[in-house]
């Protein structure tokens, strides 16, 4: 039921750093190269400190450094320590294959990593390697070994693609017992950056969704909280899940649901290109809110008439749509992703067709049964 | 300073998530601590010289139908600041 706008948070509670543009690989279904976020200039290490600066009178205390890999950066240890004096945490995600003993042991020295999160498709190189390129998983397992060795805390995440969805056990099996992984979690290659030229190649039908999401479901009763669903493809099941359920038990919806309210982010998260612009997400990474050191990131937050629109999504009912005006699921949908949204349909303000469990089971997929649902 | 007159951790960052509610950040461990608007009238006068009594006070003279048990609630509150080492 769509509902009364709640309160902005007085400021982003974490910010979101594309912190350089440049990486090392070229994987097949990279989300930032050639996105809008593919931008040629990054601001500099001074620039990016006086952003800090900013950052902590605001009361940010979490950043997510990615791009881009940020171990392109040859700055880092003094952005780490820019962003520890500032009051704040952060996590890093990365390709691991550019982290040596030294960059680990100042990451540790930081004392403000939450988690490094290290991209692998496979416990098996040349599958890992096949759309990341030649020796990428002989570089990443070094590095992983190198941050278990150096006690930083890390978790690995397996981007799913038709040529990979059938490994899933025993990656995570590799992640979680022979890596030592701290967590484990799935996403799944989407309509973004370079992906949108091997879509055929790389997207999950939905029976092959439909595999992997009954294999996560196993994990999670292997792993338990291990195996983590705050994104991604377990995300996905368990609201499909519930929202099965929710109509087959008539629940009464709860309030967000049934309207335009599938993103959180744009609640507590804001995002930064590389080259200092401000936007509401890197999936939503087109829409400029502003500049870096120009701009004052509270007035953004506040003010901006993008993010006020986005936020309103949750005051439009689903049943204003016609492909969800019928659909027996609606009132226990938000409407997916705005910038999936954004990308397949040239709008952010509509339902999005790929997170549509009417859409999954139309092309053939099912839903697991599930013993049990991860809290998040 | 002492356990009768405690004072904010300079550490900790108090975090405006609302016009009147907020968190306590530790950024040395990631923890979170929430505050209701009572919590926020409180933490804004924790200052190292005020004591129990003050607070006490203060919480009364600032919020209508106090509890008979707010001395109490006040002390149980100082604690849970101290034990999440928010406050010295």
């Amino acid at each position: 039921m769509p509902s009364t706008l709640p309160s902005a948070m007085t400021t982003p509670r974490y910010v979101d750093l594309e912190i350089t543009g440049r990486c090392n690989l070229r994987c097949s279904y990279c989300y930032h190269f050639s996105s809008p976020g593919d931008v040629g200039h990054e601001l500099t290490t001074s620039e990016w400190l006086d952003f800090f600066e900013e950052l902590g009178r605001n009361q940010v205390i979490h950043v997510m450094l990615g791009g881009g890999e940020p171990f392109c950066r040859k700055d880092l240890p003094i952005l780490l320590q820019g962003i520890a004096a500032n009051r704040m945490r952060f996590s890093i995600v990365t390709n691991g294959t550019l982290l040596d003993e030294t960059t680990a042991a100042m990451v540790k020295a930081t004392d403000r990593c939450d988690m490094v999160y290290v991209s692998l498709d496979s416990y098996r190189a040349e599958e890992h390697d096949v759309f990341r390129g030649s020796g990428s998983f002989a570089d990443a397992a070094r590095g992983l070994e190198i941050l278990r060795a150096g006690s930083v805390p890390f978790s690995i995440r397996m981007t799913l693609h038709k040529q990979n969805y059938r490994a899933l056990r025993n990656t995570a099996d590799f992640a979680l017992q022979r890596a030592g992984a701290d967590y484990f979690s799935a996403n799944e290659v989407s309509y973004f950056g370079l992906c949108r030229a091997n879509v055929k190649d790389l997207i999950l039908s939905p029976a092959e969704r439909s595999e992997a999401m009954t294999e996560l479901f196993l994990l999670y009763e292997s792993y338990g909280d291990r195996v983590k669903a705050f994104a991604g493809l377990l995300s996905e099941a368990v609201n499909w899940v519930r929202m099965e359920r929710n109509r087959q038990g008539h629940a009464e919806p709860e309030e967000g649901f049934g309207c335009l309210a599938g993103c959180t982010g744009i609640w507590d998260t804001l995002a930064i290109r590389a080259d200092g612009a401000m936007t509401p997400c890197v999936q939503l990474n087109h829409i400029v809110l502003g500049w870096v050191n120009n701009d004052e990131v509270a007035q953004v937050w506040r003010n901006h008439q993008e993010l006020s629109r986005l936020r309103a999504g949750r005051q439009t009912s689903l049943g204003t749509f016609a492909t969800c005006r019928d659909c027996e699921y609606r009132r226990w949908c938000k409407g997916g992703c705005p910038g999936l949204a954004q990308s397949l349909l040239g709008r952010d303000n509509v339902p999005c067709s790929e997170t549509c469990l009417r859409a999954h089971y139309m092309g053939g997929g099912t839903l697991p049964q599930p013993a049990a649902l991860p809290s998040d | 300073m002492s356990e009768n007159q405690p004072a904010q951790n300079p550490a900790i960052v108090f975090r405006e998530e609302t016009s009147d509610w907020a968190i306590l950040f530790n950024p040395q461990n990631g923890c979170t601590f929430g505050l209701d608007p009572v919590g926020v009238l409180m933490w804004r006068n924790i200052d190292g010289v005020k004591t129990l009594s003050d607070h006490v006070s203060a919480v009364r003279h600032a919020c209508e139908g106090v509890s008979t048990n707010v001395a109490a609630d006040v002390q149980s509150f100082l604690a849970d600041l101290r034990d999440n080492g928010l406050v010295i």
